[in-house]
């Protein structure tokens, strides 16, 4: 750990963009759409977004294989924008890990110390830390064909640590590994994450790998930043439905303002009331058509509730029960993970409701997301 | 319209970006250049000279000189000859290559290893061996002729031997690639047909031979242009029977008439080249075949004696048509006088030694110095192709494809014709032929190189760079260890090529720089077959010497070949 010494730098993209230009066969493309963001000194934000949305075209501009069509990269106080991405001091873990095929694991976790000229016991010792803190000791002779998939992983990781790089990127990083490794390397990484303190971004498309792994999480869409925020944040406050949508099952309930007060909103939803705290971050007035956001989850069943339901559907998974639920004109998903205590109910059966009104979000209306009222 | 003016103005705007970003790596951006003009000069200019001869003649472009050219007997008779040649040689040399390959990749047959280590050996070899070996089997003093049938005065130049050398000596090209095509047939398709009740011969007529038909073709396209380029065999053995290749050659070096002679050279470039694009551009899209890069799981191998017997027989016969033609040479170089003294001696060598050792010092010093640059240029360029986006790529790929898509005639009538006087008055110089060796093998490499490399994620190279290091360093420490096996053909071909081609650099030998295959031929015309056999014998050597070198070298790059 003494060995390898990370100074953590805080990143910045400044109106960052990119256009890919038209080709044979395919029109412009706006891949990065003038985007800002901020990572303090060692933390790791993870960009979070649907396939297409430019997350691995804004982690190669920060690495420096694309050339951004506007805007800055600022890391620490120097502005890398026009620095080639052998200059950059960024490290990588790329999606196919990249490993140098021809070299064994020490030549690989060795290489770029070499390029940058070290003495060769200078080399030997930080490899050697590296490959303890990575538990490789046994592997490296091998070569990169002869290693597990969660081995060559970390050896990828190693690569990039070891040249002690300003920020580590991840594209990626996980996705080809099977679900029982990928929790538990998710894990590992965060632990050498935080152990280095270094600066880094993470690219992924999970959404559980996201929170698991993030201080902070930007759901990007369409080349445009949607929503920075903490995991937690992120998941119960989502700021569109898109986000909403993006983090996991919503219900979104279209509901009407009925009054405004200091500490609380209330609402009409399906005649009945609905309060929801007040943080007067909104510009809704009385009357408005609003949808109000609440998870599966967050519902509880409570026989002096406020909501009352028909049961449409029931699945039993095991850890809870999802019930498709009809308030009203509305539909509703309902996942009581309290099914021992509460009973499973069947198809037809009453239920009563409640929700606590911290838990609920408020939407400006978006009719796209009525027609599939509770379907994602 | 608008639009249309923004849209352009974008285009230029992205040229403008691309040119910016080659002009921050300064040294790129001169390779790049350098390489351009490079075969611009020695590729396409000569090219474009012998066009320019051939059209306008040496006193201006007429009309009627044109006409009186094309209408010209011996030139119609020539033309004609070439082509009829080529036909039945691609179709003879394409069925026995396609029989062999499918004997080997298809059958339960003994000797297979065998069969295909004898089908490398024309390949390896100057093509005109045979065409020597032809004269020492049944020529006036022939083994066979004359030793065994007494005939006095056999004579065996003309079409009918052409077309049976040119048939062996090019069946090996055939095999080669149809013995690819074959084995990268998913055999699951013929089991499935088997499995449904299909016969033997209806599998290979339904399916195996369909999904081939790509293939055929382009084996039938590959021999037809080895066939009219052919300079060495027609040249010793065609008699009276005149073909385009030799012809420019004669009123060339002949008759000075270097119009006429980038005239029948013309003609020998359109349907070569012709043949050359339809090759490549048209059938090599046509190909079912798909590519997973996994050796395909092998099928139940025929093993049918009705099947098997005839194939083996073949294959006996081809190989042992190859064994008795190439140890005749073997023996002649090693007896006094072939047909008449047989004792055993080593004059031949000797005389070869002594009197004509420069020609082979020559050939080996010039190949040695072109390979490597020929090899690494050849990955450098691929490197470019497959990696960088720079304007001009195009440009870069099809001239660089230009020298070898040419008959090599073609070449060395456009060298004498560019190079002969200053500023670039080359000829007869040594740096004239490593530069023909460059430039007619490089495409091997290139192909090979590009095929390698997009078989490489390029994450991996950006890894490199990702860990600091430059383009160069990420070059030579990752890209080119990872094309070694491309490298390695690169350099094999590009080896083989130099010591055993004759076509280009026949035009462009000087008394200072002779080469072996110019000196073969020079003692075959002087009928001094045994020396002739020496020079081969030695020549063969070398070549196998220099593949076992080029291997180690190459092993050095790397670790041995990865396993999968
Ligand atoms: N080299 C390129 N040339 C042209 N367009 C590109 C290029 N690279 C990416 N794009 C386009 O830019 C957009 C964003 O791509 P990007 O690879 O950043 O998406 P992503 O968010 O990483 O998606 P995924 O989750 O599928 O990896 C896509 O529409 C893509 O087609
Ligand atoms: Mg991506």
């Amino acid at each position: 750990m003494s060995i390898v010494e990370i100074k953590s730098l805080p990143v910045q993209l400044n109106d960052l963009l990119k256009v890919f230009p038209a080709n044979a066969g395919s029109e412009e493309q706006t891949a990065v759409n003038h985007i800002d963001l901020e990572i303090k000194a060692g933390e790791l934000v993870t960009l979070l977004g649907p396939s297409g949305c430019g997350k691995t075209t804004t982690l190669r501009m920060l690495a420096g294989f694309e050339q951004p069509t506007d805007g800055a990269i600022v890391i620490g106080n120097e502005n890398v924008t026009n620095l080639p991405a052998n200059k950059r001091d960024t490290g990588m873990v790329f999606q196919s890990y990249a490993l140098f095929p021809h070299l064994t694991v020490y030549e690989n976790i060795a290489y770029g110390l070499k390029i940058k000229g070290l003495k060769r016991n200078e080399v030997n010792k930080k490899v050697k830390s590296v490959i303890e803190l990575m538990q490789l000791d046994e592997l490296i002779d091998r070569q990169p064909s002869h290693l597990s998939g969660g081995q060559q992983q970390r050896v990828a990781v190693a690569r990039a640590v070891v040249t002690e790089p300003k920020v580590l990127l991840f594209d990626e990083p996980l996705s080809n590994l099977d679900a029982k490794l990928r929790v538990y390397m998710r894990e590992e990484l965060r632990k050498i994450q935080q152990n280095l303190n270094i600066t880094s971004l993470y690219v992924t498309h999970d959404q559980t790998e996201a929170m698991a792994i993030s201080d902070k999480v930007v759901i990007m869409n369409n080349g445009n930043i949607e929503q920075v925020g903490t995991p937690t944040e992120i998941y119960k406050k989502p700021i569109s439905q898109f986000v909403a949508n993006f983090m996991g099952k919503a219900n979104f309930l279209k509901a009407t303002v009925k009054s405004i007060d200091n500490g609380i909103i209330t609402l009409d939803f399906e005649g009945y009331t609905m309060h929801v705290d007040n943080k007067d971050d909104h510009n809704f007035k009385r009357d408005n058509i609003v949808h109000c956001m609440a998870r599966p989850e967050f519902w509880y069943v409570n026989e002096n509730g406020r909501y009352q339901g028909k049961v449409l559907k029931a699945i039993y998974f095991g850890s809870f029960v999802e019930y498709e639920i009809q308030i009203g004109q509305q539909r509703i998903t309902f996942e009581d993970y309290n099914h021992i205590s509460n009973g499973v109910y069947k198809q037809d059966d009453q239920i009563t409701l409640d929700i606590r009104k911290d838990t609920i979000g408020i939407l400006p209306y978006d009719k796209n997301y009525d027609e599939n009222n509770n379907e994602r | 319209m608008t639009a249309i003016r923004i849209g352009i103005k974008k285009s230029l705007k992205m040229q403008g970006k691309q040119i910016k970003q080659l002009t921050k790596q300064p040294f790129l951006l001169t390779l790049i250049l350098l390489i351009l003009i490079f075969f611009f000069v020695f590729a396409v200019y000569p090219i474009f000279q012998v066009l320019k001869i051939a059209i306008s003649g040496e006193e201006g472009f007429s009309l009627s000189n044109l006409k009186e050219m094309i209408t010209n007997h011996a030139f119609l008779r020539a033309l004609w000859n070439s082509i009829r040649l080529g036909i039945i040689s691609a179709v003879l040399g394409t069925a026995v290559g396609f029989l062999f390959a499918f004997a080997i990749t298809r059958t339960e047959m003994r000797g297979k290893k065998f069969f295909h280590l004898m089908a490398l050996l024309p390949i390896i070899s100057p093509p005109f061996v045979i065409a020597l070996s032809m004269i020492l089997l049944f020529g006036k003093n022939g083994a066979i002729s004359n030793g065994i049938f007494h005939l006095a005065n056999s004579n065996i130049y003309g079409m009918g031997s052409l077309i049976f050398i040119q048939t062996l000596a090019f069946f090996p090209i055939a095999y080669m690639n149809l013995r690819g095509v074959l084995e990268s047939i998913d055999p699951s398709l013929e089991d499935a047909a088997l499995n449904m009740g299909a016969s033997r011969w209806k599998v290979f007529k339904t399916i195996t031979f369909p999904l081939a038909l790509p293939g055929v073709f382009s084996a039938l396209l590959l021999v037809f242009i080895k066939s009219i380029e052919d300079f060495g065999n027609p040249m010793i053995i065609a008699g009276d029977y005149e073909t385009l290749a030799v012809q420019a050659y004669l009123q060339i070096i002949g008759m000075y008439n270097l119009s006429s002679g980038a005239f029948f050279a013309l003609a020998l470039l359109i349907p070569a080249f012709t043949a050359f694009l339809i090759q490549k551009y048209w059938l090599s899209k046509k190909s079912y075949v798909t590519v997973t890069g996994k050796p395909s799981q092998s099928t139940i191998k025929i093993n049918e004696k009705y099947i098997v017997y005839p194939l083996f027989v073949l294959c006996i016969l081809a190989t042992g048509t190859i064994l008795l033609f190439y140890g005749s040479v073997a023996f002649g170089s090693l007896v006094k006088v072939w047909g008449i003294d047989h004792t055993f001696t080593l004059d031949n060598f000797k005389y070869v030694f002594t009197l004509g050792f420069d020609s082979i010092k020559n050939s080996l010093l010039l190949a040695t110095i072109s390979t490597p640059i020929t090899a690494i240029l050849g990955m450098i360029i691929a490197y470019l192709i497959i990696r960088k986006q720079f304007i001009g790529k195009k440009l870069l790929e099809l001239s660089t494809m230009l020298p070898f898509a040419v008959p090599g005639t073609v070449v060395g009538i456009g060298f004498i014709l560019a190079f002969n006087e200053k500023p670039l008055a080359l000829t007869g110089t040594a740096f004239i032929l490593i530069i023909t060796f460059t430039v007619r093998n490089i495409t091997t490499g290139i192909e090979a190189g590009t095929n390698s490399l997009r078989q490489v994620d390029p994450s991996i190279e950006e890894a490199s760079t990702n860990l600091g290091a430059n383009g160069i360093q990420t070059f030579f420490k990752v890209s080119l260890p990872l094309m070694r096996s491309a490298l390695f053909s690169g350099l094999v071909y590009s080896f083989v090529k130099s010591m055993t081609s004759i076509s280009a650099v026949i035009f462009l030998v000087s008394v200072h720089w002779n080469l072996i295959t110019v000196s073969i031929l020079s003692q075959v015309e002087g009928s001094r077959m045994g020396a002739a056999a020496a020079y081969v014998m030695i020549l063969i050597i070398i070549v196998l010497i220099a593949i076992g070198i080029l291997q180690l070298v190459v092993n050095k790059l790397g670790p041995a070949k990865r396993r999968k």
